[in-house]
């Protein structure tokens, strides 16, 4: 019998110090005291003997949760998740402003990249006359020869492209058009204009090849 | 039910701490005998184990004083004691509250005659 109740009683405490890991560790040692001390007492103090009655007496105590949640509350810390908390005690979690600061640190992480690229690149700017040893300012010039080219060509492809894909459109324009309705017909003139100058582009290029 | 058992909850919370300070007062009382006297009363019921931390916190605002003390029988026991602070709090509380009931009384219609 004893051996029984005294395993309620441990058990009851081992429940009520695994939810309790979240406080302080003298806070936690302090109510896991007077928890013991107040079962003890009652124990002595109201003859407690039978197992039902000790689990009388822990009921009237509340449930480790119970407890726990008013712990938590008491010390205005929001309940850690891995409680087997009730909807009451998760709508507490959000109350305690504190947990949010913690988060907020990464945005300021955020502020500090953008500045150190622009100070790389004003330092870099002086740099090129005075510094030699600084590899990036040549660099600069080709892509500028580089550049103009592969814009022309670049501009070039997107001209062709862009008039393909003009083509297109206006071929799907007119089948869609005329398929619907009648008077998109009219349309057709509009939609051949921008192919002409179009062509000028393409002819161009076999004068200069020949 | 759960709309009483919130109204309760409410009620007690700002309320429960002031009596918990009237209750030791006069002379000092150890935990197991402030929680019992708690349960007699139907109107404040709560888990007797969420009184504990409600007087872990008075003591650590500094309302509350406390001492371990060796008992007759059993385990040893620890005493609250009202400090000097607790007991301008809850002279404080005893103002406030009555004009607060004051109040609401006039405005809920539960004046009385």
């Amino acid at each position: 019998m004893s051996d029984k109740t005294n395993d309620a009683v441990a058990e009851y405490l081992h429940e009520l110090e695994l939810r309790l890991t979240g406080l302080p560790v003298l806070q936690r040692r302090e109510l896991l005291a007077e928890i013991a001390a107040h079962i003890s007492n009652e124990r002595v103090e109201r003859g407690v003997t039978s197992e039902g009655e000790l689990l009388e007496l822990l009921e009237r105590l509340g449930s480790p949760e119970v407890v726990a949640a008013a712990a938590y509350e008491e010390a205005g810390m929001a309940e850690p998740v891995l409680s087997y908390a009730g909807a009451t005690s998760a709508a507490r979690r959000p109350l305690p402003a504190v947990a949010p600061p913690p988060d907020s640190p990464p945005p300021a992480y955020a502020g500090p990249f953008p500045p150190d690229p622009g100070f790389a690149r004003a330092s870099y700017a002086p740099p090129p006359v005075a510094g030699p040893p600084f590899a990036p300012p040549p660099p600069t010039p080709r892509p500028d020869g580089n550049s103009g080219l592969r814009a022309v060509v670049a501009a070039g492809i997107v001209a062709v492209v862009m008039a393909l894909i003009g083509c297109v459109a206006g071929a799907l324009f007119l089948t869609q058009s005329a398929s619907v309705e009648g008077p998109a017909v009219s349309v057709v003139p509009g939609t051949e204009a921008p192919l002409e100058p179009e062509a000028p582009d393409v002819v161009p290029v076999p004068p200069t090849v020949e | 039910m759960a709309d009483v058992a919130q109204l309760s909850t409410s009620l007690r919370r700002g309320t429960l701490e002031f009596c918990v300070l009237a209750m030791v007062e006069h002379e000092d009382r150890y935990g197991t005998e402030i929680v019992r006297r708690f349960g007699e009363e139907r109107n404040l019921a709560a888990s007797e184990g969420t009184i504990y931390p409600l007087l872990s916190r008075l003591r650590r605002v500094g309302w509350l004083d406390s001492k371990w003390s060796e008992s007759p029988s059993g385990p040893p026991r620890r005493y609250y004691a009202l400090t000097d602070s607790g007991r301008s709090a809850l002279e404080h509380f005893r103002s406030e509250w009555v004009s607060f009931r004051q109040t609401v009384d006039r405005l809920v219609g539960t004046g009385g005659a």
